[in-house]
């Protein structure tokens, strides 16, 4: 009988590991599938987590990266890390800007710079969501232009010496690996405008969403 | 049991004020973790309360909790409430927000937080009660029964000066506020009174007993002003009543709050002898210090209330001492310069030592007498 028993379990063993080593490799072979997609849409893409504060208040930061001194400063709080993020559009054959300088953040209204780098179209999906513009997902303050022109600033070396996780701000900036280039250096330090998460289009705070950059084209 | 939870209680109120003023401010939100403010502020008051409980010098009782939650509760509202864009719906996330970001748990819902929260207030402040009842009827010591007026009026100027400094549509006003008057420019304290339109006169007044609390501030672009907006004498009336005013509040503040303290921190003998000279000579020295264009009219007002002079004497003094210069610097105005200055100087030196002479020579023949 215990014998028998031995067996038995031996036998569900063996159907269970075959059964994930199945899993695992339709995984495997549903991945290959998505990255051949991928790979005809080149495009970078961040997972990351709605952070509902911003609904109500004010920020600059659009995307950041959860552990950057800023995790907790963004509409998104991304999951993956922002020097990542940058090789992987210098990958995708994106162009930096890197003209934004420290000293320009503490730049008056009249005096602020807006950044450069290769021009990227930008979207955000999440589950029951097809993707939309990331315009779609920012509210501004009265006069305030949620046309977003978002470049690849580069700032590679600014990031890593800061620490602050940024992966997209929504005015110019000398950290963010992305920055909005409608609006200059110092326009949300001088309430010249303000930014919010806009809560009739993302869903609740926590839920998971993917932020999705490529390069522009023209349409 | 009762100490330590009101203790507990006050200290989380006063900390949740500070991470929520801070986090007003958006620029020194983008900066840092306003929960690390609310946690360490926190600890930080706790651990204080129980050293100055230890050495048994701080009761906060019953009704000094319920002030504190009426004040800090009205002022909390006044700086998140009615927004513009977003009414009260910033009740709901912001102060879950800060607890989240300062415990470092991003991943907890805002209701839950908030649930969390909302008991804590509430079962904390039912505990209260019940042991404060309890104490009442079997303590050994009676338990703090009697309204604290001296920490009332402390929170309510605190939470006044928070709310001009945080509160955002306040702090755009007071930071143009304090912009003009470090200026020294006249013609923008002219143009800024002007601006008020019928509520001037109450503006300009307002701003005298702004300057009096605040010492730096200059009273002399004020009266100036109130010359230049009124008429000459209206503008004297106006700038000689709110001053007297402001000395009243600075005289009174300094009473109320400096007194006991001067008392503990001076010995009696040294502190007889200044009430001795204040009760004979107060007056005379309030005049001559008024009558000086270069002794500040706010530290004498304050230096007078902690003194035990009587407050008509200090109150003829002050209306006395100031009229001369306000006077003059009403009727001659922004054209006060140079020469003509250092003329009226002059004048209200020579009254000032006229009035020393006479308290030396009063004091020496007292002297002579009793020897």
């Amino acid at each position: 009988m215990k014998k028998f028993l031995l067996v038995l379990v031996a036998l569900f063993a063996i159907v269970g590991l075959a059964g994930c080593g199945e899993e695992k490799k339709t995984e495997k072979k549903s991945e290959a599938k998505q990255e051949v997609k991928e790979k005809e849409v080149p495009q970078v893409v961040v997972n990351a987590e709605v952070n509902g504060k911003y609904f109500t208040e004010p920020t600059r930061h659009g995307v950041v990266f959860k552990d950057g001194s800023n995790g907790e400063k963004a509409i998104l709080r991304s999951l993956d890390d922002q020097k990542k993020f940058y090789d992987d559009l210098v990958a995708l054959g994106a162009t930096p800007g890197n003209n934004v300088k420290l000293t320009d953040m503490t730049a008056d209204m009249d005096h602020g710079i807006a950044v450069d780098g290769e021009k990227l179209d930008v979207y955000i999906k999440w589950e029951g969501q097809k993707e939309i513009p990331f315009t779609d997902i920012i509210k501004a303050s009265k006069g305030g232009n949620t046309d977003l022109d978002i470049r690849f600033g580069g700032n590679l070396e600014a990031a890593k010496e800061k620490q602050t996780g940024c992966i997209l701000c929504l005015d110019s900036c000398a950290v963010g690996i992305t920055s909005n280039a409608n609006y200059k250096t110092g326009s949300t330090q001088n309430n010249v405008v303000q930014f919010f998460g806009n809560d009739t289009v993302l869903p609740a705070d926590g839920t998971k969403v993917q932020v999705i950059f490529r390069l522009h084209e023209d349409k | 049991m009762l100490k330590r939870i009101t203790l507990v209680y006050n200290s989380f109120i006063f900390a949740f004020v500070l991470a929520l003023s801070v986090f007003s401010n958006t620029n020194l939100e983008m900066m840092i973790n306003t929960g690390q403010i609310l946690i360490g502020s926190f600890f930080i008051l706790v651990v204080i309360g129980l050293i100055i409980q230890w050495r048994g010098k701080l009761e906060i009782g019953f009704i000094t909790t319920v002030s504190n939650i009426i004040i800090w509760g009205v002022y909390i509202f006044f700086l998140i409430g009615n927004d513009p864009m977003f009414g009260n719906a910033r009740f709901a996330t912001l102060p879950a927000s800060i607890i989240r970001e300062g415990i470092h748990q991003t991943s907890i819902p805002f209701s839950t937080i908030n649930y969390l929260l909302l008991s804590w207030l509430i079962l904390g402040f039912i505990a209260i009660i019940f042991l404060h009842i309890k104490c009442v009827r079997k303590c050994k010591t009676p338990y703090q029964m009697n309204i604290s007026w001296k920490a009332v009026s402390f929170n309510i100027f605190l939470a006044v000066v928070f709310s001009a400094f945080f509160q955002p549509q306040l702090s755009k006003e007071t930071k143009e506020l304090g912009s003009m008057l470090g200026s020294m420019d006249v013609d923008r304290v002219i143009e800024y009174i002007r601006s008020f339109g019928g509520w001037a006169a109450g503006v300009s007044f307002l701003l005298m007993l702004l300057q009096s609390v605040l010492a730096p501030i200059p009273a002399v672009l004020i009266t100036f002003s109130n010359a230049a907006v009124f008429g000459w004498w209206q503008g004297a009336i106006l700038s000689w009543s709110s001053a007297m005013a402001g000395a009243v509040l600075c005289f009174y503040i300094a009473r109320f709050f400096g007194r006991g303290a001067v008392v503990k921190l001076t010995s009696n003998t040294l502190l007889k002898q200044v009430d001795d000279f204040f009760a004979r000579y107060g007056k005379h020295t309030v005049i001559i210090c008024r009558l000086l264009p270069f002794v500040s009219f706010d530290i004498i007002s304050y230096g007078a209330g902690l003194t035990s002079m009587g407050f008509w004497e200090f109150f003829v003094a002050t209306g006395v001492g100031q009229l001369p210069a306000t006077i003059v610097y009403s009727y001659v105005g922004g054209m006060l310069t140079g020469s003509a200055k250092m003329v009226l100087s002059g004048i209200l030196i020579l009254f000032s030592i006229t009035i020393l002479v006479f308290i030396i020579k009063t004091m020496y023949k007292e002297r002579s007498k009793k020897k």
